[in-house]
């Protein structure tokens, strides 16, 4: 078939090909790379996931929000009139916190084990602000309900949980934010001293007009707080935080 | 039919018989690879080692580039035999896997050069270049180099391992009038190459 003088000796030249070690090289590299196709649905493996990052999440985080919830029920029931005002301010700053404390070393005695898992980052992150917000939501949610149906707000259940929704979502995806690229703790203190200029706000003194507008359910909640939670998602495991700066010990 | 044509018709069909056989035999190590079995592979790469490589080679440039993509091959056989579907012969499934891990390798890099230029060859910034080449060293080489990867496969596959352009379309999935138009485009490219090293 060969016509072609440029090709004359194509066969010439070649040298001999491996020999049969070359198998056993490549199933010692099949049995290094593997990597287990995941064979369960994807709703299954979050779900797991979920019952997982539970588990390593501090017993703190859930008892405290679950307490001062209950307080602040048991405050509204006992001086009836005040549960806009108690939920308004607890719930947004109970969800900051927590969710500031859901991610990092500082609070998070498998952090390095979580690490070296080929689970992302941004997964762990997703799966924590998650359960910390939702089961803070679902807290905030029960108890409006049970103040609505104990005829303890002026407000009906929708306006009840209106005063509290856009700034709880607002202040965690802030906290976590300043959590992710500092640390649990300033992230917490911003968010206490945000929430503190905006408490003003109820005892009389006025406050910047523009700085109210953030803390409402609104257009202005419905952009901010999904883009600080990207922001947050998009920043973690990116870089070295700022409050790891020393974390290589100086000899 | 006489006595001649009958021996020949003869002839054929032994050869097509022994040939079909074979493939089932290298479906059934196939099959063997795909349950997991190493031994199967060892048997496939010893069945296939020499045709494989001799096309890595020519297609790479290098004996090293070579080695790494034929170890790419089997690593994606190892792991992927469980996808053959016995629509085209194994023969033609391992040249399509060898294929598509030496693009991965190969693609984006310049022409493939011999690894060591010959000695007294002229060398121009460092690297010889095809004529030098063509005079001193890997003739074939050269004019491989010549082209670009997707011409270089067709005439590879062609000239060194006398695959029909049917079984060319096969491994390279792509239509029989593709690979004609390849082949005459890569002649046209040698062609001018000879012509300027005879000028």
């Amino acid at each position: 078939m060969n016509e072609w003088p440029e090709l004359s000796g194509i066969h010439d030249g070649i040298p001999p090909p491996p020999g049969p070690e070359i198998v056993r090289t490549v199933l010692a590299r099949a049995a290094h790379d593997r990597v287990e196709t995941p064979t369960r649905p994807r709703p299954y493996r979050a779900w797991v996931l979920l019952t997982m990052e539970a588990r390593l999440l501090h017993p703190a985080i859930w008892l405290a929000s679950a307490l001062i919830m209950v307080a602040g029920v048991g405050f509204t029931l006992a001086r009836s009139g005040a549960s806009e005002f108690v939920l308004a301010l607890a719930v947004p700053l109970i969800a900051a916190a927590g969710v500031a404390g859901s991610y990092g070393p500082e609070n998070d005695r498998a952090f390095e084990l979580v690490a070296v898992t080929p689970t992302s980052p941004r997964v762990i992150l997703l799966a924590r602000v998650t359960l910390v917000f939702g089961y803070d939501l679902i807290l905030a949610l029960l108890s409006s309900a049970v103040l609505a149906l104990l005829n303890a707000t002026p407000l009906g259940l929708t306006s009840l949980i209106t005063t509290w929704l856009g700034p709880m979502a607002t202040l965690s995806a802030l906290s976590l934010l300043l959590s992710v690229c500092w640390n649990p703790e300033g992230a917490t203190g911003v968010a206490l001293a945000l929430w503190s200029v905006h408490a003003l706000a109820f005892a009389g003194v006025p406050v910047l007009e523009g700085l109210q507008g953030l803390w409402t359910t609104g257009s202005v909640t419905v952009v901010l707080a999904p883009a600080l939670t990207l922001a947050a998602v998009t920043a973690v495991g990116k870089g070295e935080p700022i409050r790891r700066a020393r974390a290589t010990h100086r000899l | 039919m006489d006595g001649g044509n009958q021996t020949i018709a003869l002839r054929w069909f032994g050869v097509a018989g022994r040939r079909s056989r074979a493939q089932e035999r290298d479906a059934l190590v196939l099959a063997r690879v795909a349950d997991g079995d190493a031994s199967a592979l060892t048997e496939l790469y010893e069945r296939y080692a020499g045709p494989l490589f001799a096309f890595l080679y020519r297609l790479a440039g290098d004996r090293g580039t070579a080695e790494e993509i034929l170890q790419d091959t089997l690593l994606a056989v190892w792991r992927s035999a469980g996808t053959y579907r016995s629509r085209s012969t194994v023969s033609t499934w391992l040249f399509g896997v060898a294929r598509r891990q030496a693009h991965n390798r190969l693609r984006g890099l310049p022409p493939p050069l011999p690894a060591e230029p010959p000695d007294g060859a002229e060398v121009v910034d460092g690297l010889p270049g095809p004529e030098e080449l063509a005079v001193g060293g890997d003739r074939v080489q050269a004019a491989l180099a010549r082209l670009p990867l997707a011409q270089r496969e067709v005439v590879v596959l062609a000239f060194l391992n006398d695959l029909s352009h049917r079984e060319i379309a096969d491994v390279l999935g792509i239509p029989v009038g593709t690979v004609k138009s390849r082949l005459h485009h890569a002649r046209t490219t040698l062609r001018g190459c000879l012509d300027e090293r005879m000028a």
